[in-house]
Formats: C-alpha cells, structure tokens, sequence
C-alpha cells in the first residue's frame, strides 16, 4: 500500500487517540461567568440527586429483604465514593462573583448533608442493619428534594 | 519447482508482488510458520534477469518495505545480535543455498541476512499460500517463536499439553 | 437430531454470550436518561452484527482464513498494520473494561474493593485461556450468561404498558434537557456496544479454531440469524428495565453495580444472585474472547502459529502476547480509571474503527477465490452497502461528537 494512504490512516488513527485522551479529564471545567457558574453547579445537583435516589432505592430494596449485604455495601461505598467526588469536583471550580460564592455556599450544604447521610446508610449496612435501612435512609428524602429544588430553580 | 507455464531460466514464471509477498507461509506438515514480508531479488548474469533469490519474513523486514528502513535494519541488527549462526542448521537445505552467487542490495546486504532469509530453494509449492518444504523448527525466520517456546511457554505447567 | 441439538445448544450460547459489559453499561445509561427513544439503535446494531458476523463466519468457514490474515493478503501491509494497531487498542480498552467487570461482579458478592480483585480475575481469564479447549470455554460461559434472562423476568414483573412502550419506542425525540449531540454520542455507544467488532475477530477465528467447513454453515447462519436479535431482546429489556425503574428517579448510571439494582428490587435476592452470575459470565465470556482476539489479531497479521486447538508450546508467540495484555490490563484498570468510563470509550471508539475491519469483510465476502460459490447474494450485498454507509457516517461523526458533548456529559 503507498505511504500516501498510510500516512492520512495513521493520522486518522492518531488523532482520535489523542481525543480519546483528551476527553478522559472531568466534564467540569472552568467558569468565567456566573451562568456558567450556575450551569455547573445544577449539573453538580443532578449528579448528587442521581446518587440519593440509587442510595434511597438500595434500601427500600434492602428493607424488602431482596438484597444481600455484600452487594448493598459495595453500591453504597461505591455510590458515597461518587457523591463526595462530584462535591469536591465542584468545590473546586472558581466561583466568578458574589452572586455565584451565595449559590456555592447554598449548594455546599446540601451537598455536605447528602455524603454525611449516605455515610450513615453505609454504616448500617456494614453493621448489618439491612432490614430497617429505609428509616437509616430517611434524612435522604429531604435532600431529594432540596437538590431538585435547587436544580429546577437554577435550570434556564 | 518445475517450470512449467512460460520458462525462464527453468524457473516459474509469476507475478511475485501478487504471488508472494503478504501471502502465509506453512511448512510440510502445514504449520504456520510466518508471512511472506519482503523478497530479496538477486540479478542472474546468466540471463541477464532478476529473479526472486529469497523469501524475507519478520517484523524488520515488514518495517523496510513499509520505508521505516532505519527501525526495520534496528531490528534486524538485534536479531541477528540474538542468535548469530543459527541460519540455517545442516539438512535443511543448507547445501542448496549457494551464498557466493547471490548478489545482494548493495550497502546493507549484510543485515538482510540469515534469521529473516527463508531461500527459495526451499519452497516446494506456491498456492494461495506458500509451503516450504521443511520443518519449520528448522528455519531461521522461527528464532523468536522458538526462543518464547524456550524461554516461557516451555517454563509454565500445562505448556507442552493441549487444553483439556 | 444431533445436528438441532448443536443447533439448539449454539443458539443459547449466542444469547448468553451476546451480552458483555459495553451492552450492560449502554443499555442501562441510556434507558436512565433517554428511556426507550433510542431502542431503535439497538434494532439498527443488531441486524448490523447479523450482517458483519455472518459474512465473516462464512469467509472463514470456506477460506478456513481468520479476518487478520486475509485483511493484510488482500488490502496490503500497510492498511493491515493501522487495521492492527487501531483494532488493538480498542480490543484492549475493551478486554480492560470486561476484566474490571469480572472484578466488580466478584466484589459485589464478596464485598471487597474491586481492585483487589483485578489480579484475580485477569489470572482467571488467562487460566482459562491457557488450559481450557475452545469449545467447552465457549460453551460454559454463553450458557452460563444466560442467566442474564433474569432481566426479561424483571421487565415482565415490573409489568410495562406494552402499548405505550411500542409507541415511545417508535416514535423517538430527543428528550427534554438533551441536545441531539448528546442524544446522537449515545446513540453511537449503543450502535458500538451492539456491533462491537472483537465478536468479528473472534467468530471468524473461532471458525478457524473450530475447524468450520461448508456444512457449518447452515449451524452458523442459525446462531447468528436467531440467537444475535434474541440477544438483542435481552439488550433492550435491559434499557426497558432501566426506564421503568431509573428514569422516573432520575437515577443516572455510573457504576456496574446500579445495573443490578431494579431487579434486586423487583425479583428480591434469587433474581439478585441470578443476575451476578450472569454478569459474571457475561464480562469473564467476553474477558475471554478480547483477550484471545488481542492474539488472532496479531498473530493472524504477522503469520504467526496461533489458537487454542495448539499446545501453548507450539504457538508461543501468540501465548505471550495474550499474556502480555492480560497484564497490561490489569495494570490499566489498577490505575484507578474509572471502569465505566473505559467501556463507554470502547464501545465509541469501536463504532469509529468499524469501517476498517467491516470494508476488507464485505470485499473478501465477495471474491470467489476465498468463499468459492458462497459471495454475497444481491440482497445480502444492498444490506451490507447501507451498512457500509451507515458505519462511514458514524466513524465520520464520533469524534466531533465527543468533543461537542465532553464525551456525553
């Protein structure tokens, strides 16, 4: 085959290498406007409610004795590993104004409240507390609905 | 080989970029032993033609085809640092490859030797692949198959067995 | 008799083995964020794969030549070698990804951190290789992947609306808080998990292996024909499954063991058990399989002695380089990658290299010197130039999409 098709394939070959790449760091990168700053933060909401309701599902399923104690521990680390990821994640995005430090600060707390409750989840399970882990899981319910609040009020 | 067809200079007479190179290699007992990566042409006074001398097999080689010359003559250089002398062992043709006649590529004819070099005297049939008419222990273009065998496979349980 | 029996038998191994960690991640994801607007995708990928691992079964079964070999014999060492390296690194992320998944289904009964257990299940998947015959290894694992079926029980239970769930499904939108980037990025992970071509290189080899002739290929034509949409049933009640219990939570997907979750919740702890076996079976099946293809692949280009049908002894080279990425994927998944990330990359690059290895298949499918009298029928051809289409699109548009939309995000 002549070098004039094997050099644009290898190109081909390399360039979507290094886009692999390039796309392996986090999806949130920088803000420099306060509705930037507030895209990511609702993005950063949806993420943790995705991980509330996992959490909150893996013990009804729990308190319904369908699942074994093993697997929920696993899920549940697996699940508090994420949501204190995509709180930090946050945290360390710049805030550009004063306006985004309130959102921060408000959105902070949530955050703080649900990797504390799925702490305590994670807790019981490895205690063995399988069977009343819905009333361990109680706290989430009200985070729920902060994160959603937080992101229907913020979402354009 | 027997020249039938159009006969020139009592060899065969075929079209050896579409015949030869990329095709697979089995020895007499129709074993794998490698792809057809480059042919060496040697230039017959007699005739006054060139003819395929040589079937070129290994990575290096491949890598010189495809103008990387320089990694291709590397590794042909290691090569030949890893097992120097053992082209071909006595019997397996060694007589018939007559070396002083063979007019090689001028400059880097030395590295184009023995553990890349399968000689055309060895070949006993071209089909849509290439059978070589010995052992393929025997040939020089299987060192590093052999120095795996020797070296790995050999040394693990269950290596010299077939999966059961 | 005997032949309905391995025809039977063939079927269910191409059902439990259709199956692997890129139909697992992408069926659940997108059933979460898309629900069934993007079923359609798996209809497209399925008769896609029928189309492509048919032609290449019956190259091999008439050539008694793997796909590799022939790739560089008929299209020259230079396009077989960027064939090589791009199908290898993919093959690799995606043997990275099936290892890590034998890894997590192991953690998910044990309860220990999944990367303590990488070194386990690579030195598995590489027992197996090294000792077990083809067949059997084909066998114990497709069968034992249709444990899988427990997803279909699942759906069944959670009792859709049929009507409605035929309805949205055939009339797809993007939904509401996604852009048709995002909408089409996951479209090509779908497209990618379905067709993902090591299925290729490994049904073609495994052929080889197998020493398939002529008369196979009535057996062959049968598994694909109806074990790969039955598999693919099995895909999309996994994305059922996901949007009945995931998207009304607004649960996304990002770890395996969320796949597990709805039917924990529905079937209780049998179905539970079930179901980690089959993800067990399924990742290790396909562990085994990429694993493999990292060897045909290379082994096949360069000429090298290889398969399982010889002593490890009489095809070392390709033992080592089996060896070698088992290793090297242990290594890769150990270094804290994310392994759900890694398979959605594998299944999206695999749609984009799709091109390389589906191009040579359809050429070879056609030449009487490798499958004699059997080249592509007329419609089998119309099929497979809409394909070839199709393919060059997508390989044209994954890049770009991934970067519009930060790899889906």
């Amino acid at each position: 085959m002549r070098r004039a098709v094997v050099v644009p394939m290898l190109g081909w070959a390399l360039t979507w290498s290094l886009a692999a790449g390039a796309c392996v760091s986090h999806p949130v990168g920088p803000a420099r406007s306060f509705s930037k700053y507030e895209g990511k933060a609702v993005t950063t909401a949806e993420s943790a409610l995705s991980a509330v309701e996992t959490v909150r599902l893996a013990a009804d399923t729990a308190a319904k004795d369908h699942a074994f104690g093993p697997y929920l521990s696993e899920l549940v680390s697996e699940i508090e590993g994420s949501a204190s990821g995509v709180q930090g994640t946050f945290e360390s995005i710049q805030p550009p104004d004063d306006q985004a430090d309130q959102l921060r600060d408000e959105l902070d707390q949530i955050l703080s409240d649900v990797v504390d409750h799925i702490s305590a989840v994670r807790v019981a399970v490895r205690r063995g507390h399988l069977l009343d882990l819905d009333q361990v899981a109680q706290d989430l319910q009200d985070d729920s609905k902060h994160l959603s609040d937080f992101a229907e009020e913020h979402q354009k | 080989m027997a020249g039938d067809e159009a006969s020139v200079g009592g060899g065969r007479v075929l079209y050896a970029g579409l015949s030869l190179l990329d095709r697979q290699m089995v020895d007499r007992n129709d074993k794998a032993c490698g792809k057809v990566d480059d042919l060496e042409l040697s230039y017959s006074g007699d005739t006054g033609t060139l003819y395929v001398s040589a079937l070129l097999a290994g990575p290096g080689m491949l890598a010189y085809r495809l103008r990387r010359r320089r990694w291709g003559l590397w590794w042909q250089r290691v090569n030949r640092a890893m097992w120097p002398g053992r082209g071909l062992e006595a019997g397996a043709g060694a007589g018939e490859v007559a070396a002083g006649e063979v007019a090689r590529r001028d400059g880097e004819a030395d590295l184009l030797d023995d553990p890349a070099r399968v000689p055309m005297s060895l070949v006993a049939g071209i089909d849509n692949h290439v059978t070589l008419g010995t052992d393929r222990d025997r040939l020089a273009t299987m060192s590093l198959e052999r120095w795996a065998r020797e070296h790995i496979t050999s040394h693990v349980p269950g290596g010299a067995h077939e999966a059961e | 008799m005997k032949r309905v029996a391995e025809i039977f038998l063939g079927i269910l191994t191409a059902i439990g083995g259709f199956v692997d960690i890129g139909d697992l991640v992408a069926n659940a994801e997108t059933g979460a964020r898309f629900r069934m607007n993007l079923a359609w995708v798996v209809v497209v990928g399925v008769v896609g794969i029928i189309l492509y691992a048919e032609m290449s079964g019956r190259v091999a079964a008439m050539s008694k030549r793997a796909v590799f070999d022939l790739v560089r014999e008929r299209l020259g060492p230079g396009f077989g070698l960027v064939n090589l390296v791009a199908a290898f690194f993919i093959n690799f992320l995606t043997m990275t990804a099936e290892i890590a998944g034998v890894a997590i289904a192991i953690s998910l009964v044990v309860s220990v951190n999944y990367i303590f257990l990488l070194p386990v299940s690579g030195f598995l998947v590489w027992l197996v290789i090294w000792r077990m015959p083809f067949g059997a290894m084909e066998k114990v694992f497709g069968l034992l992947g249709l444990a899988l079926l427990v997803f279909v029980v699942t759906v069944w239970k959670l009792g859709p609306d049929w009507n409605s769930v035929f309805h949205a499904a055939s009339h797809p939108h993007v939904p509401k808080g996604e852009t048709p980037f995002t909408y089409a990025y996951y479209g090509i992970a779908l497209f990618g998990a379905a067709m993902t071509p090591y299925e290729v290189f490994f049904f073609s080899s495994g052929a080889v292996e197998e020493k398939w002739t002529e008369k196979d290929l009535m057996v062959e034509r049968a598994n694909v024909l109806i074990g790969f949409p039955l598999g693919g049933l099995l895909s999309l009640s996994i994305m059922l499954a996901a949007t009945m219990v995931f998207a009304p939570r607004q649960i996304s997907v990002d770890q395996l063991s969320q796949v597990a979750l709805p039917t924990a919740f529905i079937m209780g702890k049998l179905g539970l058990a079930l179901l980690l076996l089959g993800i067990f079976a399924a990742t290790f099946g396909a562990a085994l399989e990429t694993a493999l293809s990292s060897g045909y692949t290379v082994a096949q280009h360069f000429g090298w002695p290889w398969g399982k049908h010889l002593r490890p002894n009489e095809s070392s080279r390709f033992h080592v380089v089996i060896a070698m990425a088992i290793l090297a994927g242990v290594l890769f998944a150990a270094s804290g990658v994310d392994p759900v990330k890694v398979t959605e990359y594998s299944i999206v690059l695999s749609a984009a290299a799709l091109p390389l290895t589906y191009f040579p298949i359809l050429v070879i499918a056609n030449d009487p010197d490798y499958v004699g009298e059997h080249v592509n029928g007329r419609f089998t051809n119309f099929l497979a130039f809409i394909y070839l289409v199709i393919l060059v699109l997508v390989a044209v548009a994954t890049i770009p999409l991934m970067i519009i939309t930060k790899a889906g995000a």
